[in-house]
C-alpha cells in the first residue's frame, strides 16, 4: 500500500493515514535529542517492515527525471566540451623556447629567454660576448617548464659547450639529443638533488599563479636570523625595565618601592646609609606587622596566592579578578634543547603581482617547508620555534591602493551590498561604540591569525597528494600589541571578558 | 508568549557573573569613583571611598557558604539545585547528567507533565526538537513541490496542480524567510496526562563537574568544598584528580590539562570540554548561550617523544574548520620530576601557595593551526 512521494513513504497504518519517515533518513542525531518514547512505540506499533529509501536532497543537475529535458541539457553540455577540446592548438616557431641540460652543473641553460615565464625563474648569466641575458634554470624550473609544454630541452654535450664559450655564429640544436619528459625526469633525478615532493609542491603553486623562489642559502638566512634575534633582544630588554615597576595596586608593595628608592639614595653616603638601612629594616618589620594585623581585622587583603584571598579583598570588576587569577610562569621551565632543524624552509612564495623583481624580491607572503608524511611526524614545539626564528619577520608589502576600478556596469553583488550597509550602520553609531567595535574586531583578528604575524606553511606530501598547513605564532595574553594599545591604552588586552 | 531566541538583555541579566564570585560593587552597590589627575579632591574622594568600603563592609565572598561537591565513584557531583544553578549561571561549569549541558531536566519535566502553568522560555533541547520538526516539514513540502515541477516538465499538469504549485512556492519561500520557531507555544510540547497522574516532580538530576573544573573551583576560587567521605583538602583533591587520569609525575594528564584550563580561564575565557569536536577544550567568549565557541584547543605536552601524526592533526583540523572554529595547539612545557616532587613535598603556609608555585613551573605556548588553500589566498 506504500505510495512514494519524494522521499516520504506514506503508509496507511492501523491508526489511519500517517507519514512515516523511513529509517536512516536525515542526519537525525539521537544523542542530541530529548528522548521521546512515543516515537518508539509508534514505530513499533505500525508495521515493522521499513523500506530503505535513499534520501533525496535538493535538485541535481542532469538528473534523469523521465523527461527529455535533462537529457537534452546534458547532451548540449557534452557537445560544447568536445568542441572546445577539438580546437586547433599549436606553438609558434618564433616563440620556441630552448634549454640545454648541463649535466656537470646540474642545471640547464637558456640562451635566448623569451616569453613571460621568467619573472621568478632562472638566474641571469652572461657568457663571453655572445650570451647576454641568458638564464640558468634549476632542475625544478626546467622540469616545470618542459612539463608545462612551454620549453624544449636538449641534452648538452662537449660540442655544445665548446660552442657556448667559443664564438661561432649559429648552433644546430638538431645535432643534440632532445629530451622527452620521461628522459628529462630520469636525467634530472640522476644528476642533481631533485626532490619529487618539492617539485610537486612547486608546480602546484606555480600553476595557481604564485611567484616562487627557492629560499636563500642557509648561511645567509642564519645571518639574517641572527640580526633579527639581536633586534628582538633589543626590543625585549625594554619591557624588562617596565616590569621592575611594582604593582601599585598593592599598597604595601608600593611603600616597599618607596623604601627601595630610599635605599638607593642611601648608598650615596655611607653614614646616612647605615642609618637608613637600620631605619628601613625597622620600617619593614613594622609594615609586615601592621599588614598582618590589618588582614586579621579584615581591613587588608591577603595576597592572591592565599586560599582566603577572595574572602579578604574587595573587587569591583571581574577584569581585576581575572588578573589576580593569572599565574605567570616562572622561568625555571627547562629551556627547549636546541634540536637540529629537521624542517627546512625551501620556498618563498608571493601572491601574483605585476611588480616583482627576482633580483630584489620583497618580503615573501608565505614561506614553505616540504615534508613527506612517510618520513616525518608533526613537528615538536622546539622545531616549530626554530622555524619561527628563521622565517622572515618583515611584513609582506601590502598591495598599494589600486586605482579605482572602472565602474562596472553590473549591479553590485549581494556581498558588496551587505558590506556597504554594514559601513553605513557603523557610521551612524556613537563614536564610542564605533571605537569599541574597532577594538573588538582588531582583537579578534589578533587572536585568530596570531598576534605577531609570524607564520610558516608546511606542505605535507603523501604519495603525490598535497596538504598545506599554516602554523602561526599566537599569544592569547596579547601582550604589548600596538594596534590595540592605540585604541584602548593601558587595557589588559588578553582578558577577553569585558566588564560592562 | 516568549520563546525562541532569548534577547541579549535577558541573557546578560541571567549570566551577569562570569565567575561564581560576588563583587563588592554588586553586593553594596558602590563604584570606585573616577580619578582626575588634576583634581586633588577626586583623589581624596577615592581614598575616602576605599577606606569606607574596607572598614565598613565585609568582603561579600566571605559571607557566602561554600558550594558542596561530592566525589562518588570518581564522579564529581553537585546535587543541590541552588548550587548547580549557581555553577552553571556563573561561568558555565559542569553538565546536567540528564540534559544536554545546562541542567534543565526538572524544568522540562514540569512542562511536559503540565503541572505548573508557566510561560517561561524554552530549553535548548526543546528548541532543537522544534527546529528539526520544522525542517522535516519543510523538506516534505519541498518534495511535493519538486514532484509537481516534474509533472510540469512532462506537461501533465492539471489546472488544479498548477494552483497548488503556485501555493507551494509561496509557502516554501515564506518558510525559508521566517521560520515559525520564533513563535511556538508551550502547547506543542505538552504530554497529554490525566489529572490523577500529576504529582510533584523530584529532581533526579545532578551536575557533573570535570576534574579540572572541580580543581579550579577549589584551588583557584575556593568556592566549593569537596567531600569524599570527609572534606578533602586541596592537596587531597589534587591527588584524587591525578589518580583519575593517566600518567604520574609532572606530565600526568590532569596537571597538564589543568595548566591549560587555568591559563585560559584566567584570561576570561569560558572553557568547556571539546570532546564533541575531537579536541581537548572549547573556548567561548562568554558562554554557550551567547555565541558559538570560537577556538578549539588541542593540548600537546611540550617535549612529547612520540610526535603527533600528520593524519590525526589533519582530521581534527578539518572538523574544527568546518564548524568555523580556529584550532589552537597548546604546547605545555613542564618541570622535571625533581622540581615537581620538591614543590609538592615542601611545606607552605597555605596550600594555594604550593600549587601556585607548582603551576608557575608550567608554561603554555599557543600555536594556531589552519589549513592553507592556495586557491583562495591568491588575491
Amino acid at each position: 500500500m506504500a505510495k512514494r512521494v519524494g522521499y516520504l513513504v506514506v503508509r496507511t497504518g492501523p491508526q489511519g493515514d500517517e507519514a512515516i519517515i523511513p529509517q536512516g533518513e536525515s542526519n537525525h542525531d539521537i544523542e542530541d535529542e530529548v528522548q521521546d518514547w512515543r516515537n518508539l512505540s509508534k514505530s513499533l506499533g505500525s508495521s515493522t517492515k521499513t523500506q530503505a529509501a535513499i534520501p533525496k536532497r535538493g535538485e541535481k543537475e542532469f538528473e534523469p527525471d523521465g523527461t527529455s529535458v535533462q537529457n537534452r541539457a546534458l547532451q548540449e553540455s557534452r557537445e560544447s566540451m568536445y568542441e572546445a577540446l577539438s580546437g586547433l592548438r599549436g606553438h609558434s616557431l618564433k616563440q620556441k623556447l630552448v634549454a640545454v641540460w648541463m649535466s656537470d652543473q646540474g642545471q640547464s641553460i637558456v640562451v635566448h629567454a623569451k616569453g613571460n615565464y621568467f619573472r621568478d625563474v632562472g638566474i641571469p648569466v652572461n657568457i663571453g660576448t655572445k650570451v647576454r641575458g641568458g638564464l640558468m634554470l634549476s632542475p625544478l624550473e626546467t622540469v616545470y617548464l618542459v612539463e608545462r609544454g612551454s620549453m624544449v630541452c636538449y641534452l648538452g654535450d662537449a660540442h655544445y659547450e665548446q660552442w657556448l664559450y667559443n664564438d661561432t655564429k649559429d648552433f644546430d640544436y638538431d645535432s643534440l639529443v632532445m629530451l622527452d619528459l620521461g628522459f628529462l625526469y630520469a636525467i634530472v633525478a640522476e644528476t642533481s638533488h631533485f626532490d619529487v615532493d618539492q617539485y610537486q609542491v612547486y608546480s602546484y603553486l606555480k600553476r595557481h599563479g604564485y611567484l616562487i623562489l627557492q629560499t636563500k642559502a642557509k648561511e645567509q638566512r642564519e645571518h639574517q636570523a641572527k640580526t633579527i634575534n639581536a633586534k628582538q633582544q633589543a626590543h625585549k630588554s625594554t619591557p624588562e625595565t617596565h616590569k621592575s615597576i611594582p604593582d601599585t595596586r598593592n599598597l604595601s608593595s608600593g611603600l616597599m618601592f618607596l623604601l627601595g628608592i630610599g635605599r638607593k639614595l642611601s648608598q650615596a653616603t655611607s653614614y646616612w646609609g647605615s642609618l637608613f638601612s637600620t631605619l628601613i629594616h625597622h620600617c619593614k618589620k613594622a609594615l609586615v606587622y601592621i599588614q598582618s594585623k590589618l588582614i586579621s581585622m579584615g581591613v587588608f587583603a591577603v595576597p592572591t596566592s592565599h586560599s582566603l584571598h577572595y574572602f579578604t579583598k574587595h573587587y569591583f570588576n571581574y577584569t581585576e579578578v581575572f588578573q589576580s587569577l593569572r599565574i605567570t610562569p616562572s622561568s625555571a621551565v627547562p629551556a627547549p634543547s636546541s634540536t637540529s632543524l629537521s624542517f627546512q624552509l625551501v620556498f618563498d612564495v608571493w601572491k601574483p603581482t605585476t611588480s616583482f623583481s627576482k633580483k630584489s624580491p620583497p618580503p615573501p607572503d608565505f614561506q614553505l617547508c616540504v615534508v613527506n608524511t612517510d618520513h616525518s611526524n608533526f613537528p615538536s614545539l622546539a622545531t616549530i620555534r626554530s622555524l619561527f626564528e628563521v622565517v622572515n619577520k618583515e611584513e609582506p608589502v601590502k598591495p598599494t591602493e589600486k586605482k579605482p576600478k572602472k565602474k562596472s556596469t553590473l549591479p553590485p553583488t549581494k556581498k558588496e551590498l551587505k558590506y556597504q550597509r554594514q559601513l553605513e550602520r557603523q557610521a551612524r553609531l556613537d563614536a564610542k561604540v564605533q571605537q569599541r567595535n574597532l577594538y573588538l574586531k582588531t582583537r579578534d583578528n589578533k587572536l585568530k591569525f596570531g598576534s605577531s604575524g609570524v607564520n610558516v606553511i608546511i606542505a605535507t606530501v603523501n604519495q603525490g597528494i598535497l596538504n598545506f598547513v599554516n602554523l602561526s605564532e599566537a599569544d592569547f595574553e596579547l601582550k604589548e600589541i600596538e594596534d590595540l594599545d592605540v585604541i584602548y591604552p593601558g587595557k589588559d588586552h588578553g582578558i577577553v571578558y569585558m566588564d560592562g | 508568549m516568549k520563546g525562541g531566541k532569548t534577547s541579549r538583555k535577558v541573557l546578560n541579566e541571567l549570566y551577569a557573573r562570569p565567575l561564581p564570585l560576588v563583587l563588592s560593587s554588586e553586593a553594596y552597590n558602590v563604584t570606585i569613583p573616577n580619578v582626575f589627575p588634576h583634581n586633588p579632591i577626586s583623589w581624596i574622594y577615592l581614598v575616602w571611598k576605599i577606606v569606607q568600603i574596607n572598614t565598613l563592609n565585609r568582603v561579600p565572598q566571605s559571607q557566602i557558604p561554600a558550594l558542596t561537591v561530592q566525589l562518588e565513584e570518581s564522579i564529581f557531583k553537585v546535587a543541590d539545585e541552588a548550587d548547580f544553578i549557581t555553577l552553571w549561571r556563573c561561568g558555565f561549569f559542569g553538565k546536567g547528567v540528564l540534559s544536554r549541558s545546562e541542567p534543565t531536566w526538572k524544568e522540562r519535566s514540569i512542562k511536559r507533565f503540565n503541572t505548573v502553568q508557566n510561560d517561561k522560555q524554552f530549553s535548548m533541547e526543546e528548541l532543537t526538537k522544534k527546529r528539526r520538526d520544522e525542517r522535516k516539514k519543510f523538506k516534505a513540502e519541498r518534495a511535493k513541490l519538486q514532484e509537481l515541477e516534474l509533472k510540469q516538465r512532462k506537461e501533465e499538469l492539471s489546472s488544479e496542480d498548477a494552483a497548488s504549485l503556485e501555493g507551494l512556492k509561496i509557502l516554501l519561500s515564506k518558510m525559508r524567510m521566517n521560520p515559525s520557531i520564533k513563535n511556538i507555544s508551550t502547547d506543542d510540547l505538552k504530554v497529554e496526562t490525566e489529572e490523577s497522574e500529576l504529582a510533584d516532580i523530584i529532581d533526579l538530576e545532578y551536575l557533573q563537574l570535570q576534574a579540572i573544573e572541580t580543581f579550579y573551583l577549589k584551588f583557584a576560587l575556593n568556592v566549593i568544598n569537596v567531600y569524599e567521605s570527609h572534606l578533602l583538602s586541596t592537596l587531597q583533591l589534587f591527588d584524587r584528580c591525578c589518580r583519575l587520569s593517566q600518567g604520574e609525575g609532572p606530565n600526568n594528564t590532569f596537571i597538564i590539562e589543568y595548566s591549560v584550563y587555568h591559563y585560559f580561564r584566567s584570561l576570561g575565557w569560558c572553557v568547556r570540554s571539546g570532546i564533541k569536536f575531537g579536541c581537548d577544550m572549547l573556548l567561548y567568549k562568554r558562554g554557550p548561550p551567547f555565541t558559538h565557541a570560537e577556538f578549539a584547543v588541542m593540548i600537546i605536552p611540550g617535549d612529547e617523544k612520540l610526535c603527533r601524526d600528520w593524519f590525526d592533526m589533519a582530521a581534527i583540523a578539518r572538523v574544527i574548520g568546518t564548524v568555523k572554529k580556529t584550532l589552537v595547539l597548546a604546547f605545555v612545557e613542564y618541570p622535571n620530576r625533581e622540581t615537581y616532587d620538591q614543590i609538592l613535598l615542601s611545606e607552605f603556609e597555605d596550600e594555594k601557595e604550593k600549587f601556585t608555585q607548582l603551576l608557575g613551573k608550567y608554561r603554555v605556548t599557543e600555536i594556531l593551526y589552519r589549513r592553507w588553500a592556495p586557491g583562495r589566498t591568491r588575491d
